[in-house]
């Protein structure tokens, strides 16, 4: 058995303990921990549903020593969009714009949308879909996501958010 | 049974401390790591993270040289201003290297130590003269970055040493390209770097070529530097690369590509990386 | 033709019931389900495509600390079984194959299960795995479906005598006697790689035994139905097994087939404690079945005029190890291989057979996409013999209303194929094609049109349930088997209620897929969700309707046919002022004892199972028409090609929902636009070497061009406000329009007929043109 190691980070706002093995990833310990939105499509970096900001930048979950964590802050889909109106507007237009069909990288799609447009993305379709680029969606054919994201980044440069 | 340790990390010598004479490995991103340990191909071991050794990541400028610490990410080479004037070419493999997220992640320590053939920033560093500086407890040295890797996964690095810092030359005419199946999350199928100088007269006076991918290592590109010399980079120059080119590589079929499809695109990415270089540089 | 209505919510991008959820993360999908004292199980899987299982020890297994049970087939109540796909009616043994649950007797490819484990932890199921020995006698295989169906061929399974699974054909006209007639024939060999789904989320779900000794699961499955066979498998009756199903991350025909159903419930069985299986990425991929891999073959005859005369066509289908759904895909790739054009002279063969590959079954078009590529393939090639228009060639042969297809149906939907490829052809070619791009790639353009039927086989006599209550405060609850996949097949039934009784999405409650609680809809499969469960919901609405219709009437004194619902309001048509709310309706209704709840059921036409010695009539409800149109730059130096531009458009008849019936036709583009070129399993001896996401590449955001979407509503399809299906029909035209371009860009036909059309194989034909 690897060891157990207690970790006190900060997820969503709320400082937690927990207990991880030395070995695992983020993602699991996460969701080992109920944090249901941070969803698992390959373990291996390579489908992106796992997006979570470590320390306010989107990182793949799965590929991150959860041990590693310990003093870091993490935050989630759900947990940023309960608090803050960046993430929160996103998912409305998420909603609006037809972006989520099954929903499966929605959380991961949203979290990485945050980290682009919290970093003065602006309302460029091509330089969205590079910020998505690390982010598989099988459903929609990017269209609609870009929509959405293009959406708030516009609002964003009208001084409406 | 996964039987893995775990210890952080603080300062450079309480990394080599817990290196020494232990069963350990290091992580520092972990964008290898964790498919490694996920795939079997690490067992055992304790893990040392070192993500949050801040004698490790820093970007800074001499004369002459840039010096890079081995936990600089790949997002932080890409915003890097000196990164884009003296160092174009890594700016550029930083750019298409996976995608955004891992990029925030992976550091380019890391992308040296696992020694892909295929690792995006070492043919960058390598037309930058790179020289890798390693640590263990007991002593330093550094190593030129040609001579850095031994075969694919393999360097010269013993299980005690670490990477702290790479040192390149400053060098405006450098460029960088690769080939792979997707714009994003793609791993290479040739990559090609190029550092080039022309003389008054339009003449190559000094060129470095590295290629990726294409051999058990990332290599630089004797014969092709060797054709270019003392010649124009013109058209008729550059499509005669073949040749030279050939003789700089040893290409193999894997599931990405054929070994023949490589050797036709090596000398193709060879003129890209030229032109990059010297016409497209920031 | 349905009366014109003005409808409120029907065509609007109104957002879906569960997108809020999803944005939000809240949604749990199959494997965000736990339980105290629950068990995480593993599946072994065989270490070799061929051979013969000698023997299985499990004890070493069972002796590891946190084991709970180990299984192989002795211990299946009914290991073997027929397949069932969720059909109310027995189609018979040339449809329906064996289902065998634990490995016996010969191994038939390497996703065969030989045993599973449940165990305390994941990492201890995982170890028990690695301590089961397997008594293994390898034998050859076979990969290939032509060499299984020569003489002496190895014999893949153990229960039949030879690998041939169905054989089949459609003719009409005298073939000999029109390739006579005929001033070009072209003909060549076409080859289909296996496709893969690549939903993001893998399968998985748990389940457990509550206090009435029903064994109850929550796995997302596109077939709700499965419960049976469950039930059938652990001998139980179907009462005492219950799926309550999730929301699935994606199915594109890949969840169709039983997944981790039956391998939860025997363990569950086993143990009487809740277990959990997730299958991770690589097992998914290496398991799950595939798009059938096809061999076709084509010869197309046409007058100078461009007048298509004849076809003769033989496919060789790669059915994989088990049968499943192959019959049924074969039915689709046979009768559909003509594509959407009058041929008066037809004849199409096809064959199906047994491999050591992975199975084959359904997969988003069902059969369609492959001889839709060889089709338009063979299109553009006669096109470019008689030096006419390649587009011009098309509109010279397509199908119009009242023509026949080649088993002599015709479709009473509306064929509007020509007018979806006149838009697309003006939207493409609005501005002149340049010859480069500054960057010196070759630029090419092509159009390629497709049919795809949408409902099931009639022959199956297909069905949907679906049922309202309206509750007293006049919100309305829906219930629906309908297990939603992520095309909203669910949000569209709720849309439905809310128009037709007058309410908003808001006051419209889905529950949804639960066989014990929701009216059975039948699968989400064979794009007939909308159809099927969506006139099943219209006939419910117009029941309650009729129900309410004569309280209102008392009520406001006007006769019933001059009112009509809205703004949650019955109102007088004539003067909308004169109204009374909803609610106080349903309250009126209620107090006079009448029903606020009802169930209606939707039934397909119906036929009967056809003669597969000469296919002839109806075969589906009807049929959806695509074109695509695309645009790519070729770098002719690397082989290497971008689409610049995608351009899909579809008779959907009538848009329910404007946003998923957009974000169907956008799907659909991504889902086929790399299948040809990117999307390779490299499936070598049986072995899947592209098993992850880093070597099966799908388009990322940054690969794919806005696709430009076209939506005819012509109101002439079977379902709900004269809608078609375009689940599966979105994804086809798509592949054959991208090589198509690159043939038009490079200007050779050279290595464009059998994917995968890699990089290396685009650049040697550039080359060999070069060189000429």
């Amino acid at each position: 058995m690897s060891e157990k190691i207690n970790i006190k980070l900060k997820i969503n706002g709320v400082f937690v303990t927990l207990e991880v093995l030395a070995h695992q990833n983020l993602l699991r310990a996460l969701r080992d921990n109920y944090y249901w939105d941070v969803k698992c499509g390959c373990e291996v970096g390579e489908c992106g549903t796992c997006t979570v900001l470590l320390d306010g930048q989107a990182v793949k979950s799965c590929t991150v020593l959860a041990a590693a964590c310990d003093g870091h802050e993490i935050w989630t889909d759900k947990g940023l969009g309960l608090s803050t109106k960046l993430t929160a507007r996103i998912q409305d237009a998420f909603v609006e714009c037809g972006s989520v069909q099954c929903g499966f990288c929605t959380p991961g799609m949203v979290v990485a949308a945050t980290d682009y447009l919290k970093n003065g993305g602006k309302p460029d379709r091509t330089a969205i879909r590079e910020a998505i680029s690390g982010n598989l969606c099988r459903c929609t054919g990017y269209v609609k996501i870009v929509d959405a994201i293009y959406k708030v980044a516009k609002d964003i440069e009208e001084g409406l958010l | 049974m996964k039987e893995f340790g775990y210890k952080n990390a603080t300062t450079i010598t309480e990394a080599l401390t817990l290196l020494d004479g232990q069963n350990a490995r290091v992580v520092a991103g972990g964008t290898n790591v964790l498919p490694y340990i996920r795939s079997g191909k690490y067992t055992d071991c304790r893990l040392i993270n070192i993500r949050d050794i801040k004698d490790l990541n820093f970007i800074k400028e001499d004369s002459d040289r840039i010096t890079i610490g081995a936990c600089v990410t790949i997002s932080q080479l890409k915003k890097s201003k000196l990164i884009l004037e003296f160092v174009p070419a890594l700016h550029q493999a930083a750019c298409v290297f996976a995608d955004p997220t891992i990029c925030n992640t992976a550091t380019v320590g890391g992308n040296l130590a696992s020694a892909s053939p295929a690792a995006d920033t070492a043919p960058a560093l390598l037309v930058h003269d790179a020289i890798v500086f390693i640590k263990s407890l007991n002593s330093s040295r550094s190593v030129p970055l040609s001579e850095f890797f031994k075969a694919p996964g393999t360097t010269v690095l013993q299980r005690n040493e670490l990477i702290t810092h790479i040192e390149i030359s400053k060098q405006k005419n450098s460029g960088f390209i690769k080939l792979g199946m997707r714009k994003s999350m793609s791993i290479s199928i040739v990559t090609a770097a190029s550092s080039v100088t022309l003389n008054d007269a339009g003449i190559i006076s000094s060129c470095k070529i590295a290629l990726g991918a294409v051999a058990p290592t990332p290599i630089r590109a004797a014969h092709t530097e060797r054709f270019l010399l003392s010649k124009k980079p013109d058209d008729d120059t550059l499509s005669a690369l073949i040749k030279a080119t050939n003789l700089d590589i040893s290409p193999i079929d894997d599931i990405r590509a054929s070994a023949d499809y490589r050797r036709e695109v090596t000398p193709v990415m060879v003129k890209r990386a030229i032109k990059l270089a010297l016409y497209e540089h920031c | 033709m349905m009366q014109k209505r003005n409808l409120k919510l029907v065509g609007n991008a109104v957002p879906r019931h569960d997108a809020a959820a999803k944005a939000k993360g809240e949604q749990l999908y199959s494997d965000d389900w736990t339980m105290p004292n629950m068990l995480y199980a593993k599946v072994l899987r065989s270490a070799y495509p061929a051979a013969i299982l000698r023997g299985v020890n499990t004890k070493k297994a069972k002796a590891l600390p946190g084991v709970h049970a180990v299984l192989t087939a002795d211990d299946v109540p009914l290991n073997e079984d027929i397949t069932k796909f969720g059909q109310m009616r027995d189609v018979g043994g040339g449809f329906e194959g064996l289902y065998k649950v634990l490995a016996r007797g010969k191994i038939r490819s390497k996703s065969e299960a030989i045993a599973l484990v449940a165990a305390e932890t994941e990492e201890i199921a995982e170890e028990a795995l690695k301590l089961i020995e397997v008594d293994y006698e390898v034998t050859e295989g076979v990969f290939d479906p032509r060499e299984a169906l020569l003489p002496g061929a190895y014999v893949v399974s153990s229960e039949d005598s030879s690998n041939e699974i169905m054989r089949t054909q459609v003719q009409c006209g005298d073939i000999e006697e029109a390739f006579k007639r005929c001033d070009v024939i072209i003909e060549d060999d076409y080859q289909t790689t296996p496709h893969e789904h690549a939903y993001i989320e893998t399968e998985g779900g748990m389940g457990w035994l509550d206090e009435n000794g029903v064994i109850t699961l929550r796995v997302g499955v596109q077939v709700l139905e499965h419960y049976r066979t469950v039930a059938k498998i652990m001998g139980l009756p179907h009462t005492k097994v219950r799926n309550i199903g999730v929301p699935m991350g994606g199915g594109f025909g890949g969840k169709e087939d039983i997944t981790v159903e039956t391998y939860l419930a025997l363990l569950i069985a086993a143990t009487r404690r809740p277990v959990k299986m997730v299958w991770t990425r690589e097992e998914s991929m290496e398991t799950h079945a595939k798009r059938h891999p096809e061999y076709l073959h084509y010869k197309t005859g046409a007058t100078k005029d461009g007048k298509i005369l004849a076809q003769e066509i033989s496919i060789v289908m790669d059915g994989g190890s088990y049968t499943y759904l192959t019959p049924w895909v074969q039915m689709y790739s046979t009768y559909g291989a003509v594509g959407p054009y009058n041929v008066p002279n037809v004849h199409v063969q096809s064959v199906s057979a047994f491999t050591n590959n992975t199975f084959s079954s359904a997969n988003r078009g069902f059969g369609g996409p492959q001889v839709n590529f060889a089709c338009e393939r063979q299109m553009d090639r006669i096109a470019d013999a008689l030096g006419i228009d390649r587009v011009e060639l098309r509109r010279r042969n397509l199908m119009h209303n009242g023509d026949r297809l080649p088993t002599g149906f015709i479709p009473q939907g509306h064929i509007g194929v020509s007018e979806i490829m006149d838009k697309v052809e003006a939207e493409l070619n609005k501005t002149k094609k340049p010859d480069r791009l500054p960057d010196g790639r070759k630029i090419g353009r092509a159009i390629a049109v497709g049919h795809m039927v949408y409902g099931r086989l009639t022959f199956m006599h297909d069905s949907s349930r679906v049922s309202i209550r309206i509750e007293l405060d006049g919100s309305v609850t829906v219930r629906a088997g309908v297990p939603d996949l992520g095309g909203g097949q669910a949000s569209v039934i709720c849309q439905i209620v809310a128009e037709e009784l007058g309410l908003d999405m808001e006051d419209v409650h889905a529950y949804i897929m639960d066989t014990h609680l929701t009216p059975l809809c039948g699968t989400t499969t064979a794009t007939r969700q909308l159809y099927m469960s969506g006139n099943a919901t219209l006939k419910a609405t117009a029941i309650m309707k009729e129900r309410l219709l004569p309280v209102a009437s008392k009520l406001l004194g006007y006769p019933s046919e001059n009112l009509a619902f809205g703004d949650h309001s019955i109102y007088l048509v004539n003067n909308p002022a004169i109204r009374i709310p909803f609610v106080t309706v349903v309250g009126h209704l209620s107090n006079d004892g009448g029903e606020l709840e009802t169930i209606a059921q939707f039934n397909a036409p119906f036929t009967e199972v056809p003669d597969l010695s000469d296919i002839k009539g109806q075969l589906n409800p009807d049929l959806t028409y695509t074109c695509h149109g695309v645009e790519v730059a070729v770098d002719e130096e690397t082989g290497m090609y971008e689409i610049l531009r995608l351009i899909a458009a579809v008779d959907a008849g009538k848009m329910i929902n404007k946003n998923s019936c957009e974000g169907q036709m956008e799907g659909g583009c991504l889902y086929n636009a790399w299948w040809p070129t990117h999307e390779d399993l490299q499936w070598r001896n049986g072995i899947t070497k592209a098993n992850n996401f880093s070597t099966y590449y799908i388009p990322t955001a940054a690969d794919m061009p806005d696709v430009e979407t076209i939506i005819m509503e012509s109101g002439g399809g079977l379902g709900p406000y004269g809608a078609k299906g375009v689940g599966e029909p979105s994804d086809n035209s798509i592949a054959p329009a991208v090589v198509n371009a690159i043939r038009d860009a490079i200007g050779t036909d050279m290595n464009l007929n059998k994917m995968p059309i890699t990089p290396e194989k685009i650049l040697a034909a550039i080359k060999a043109r070069d060189s000429k």
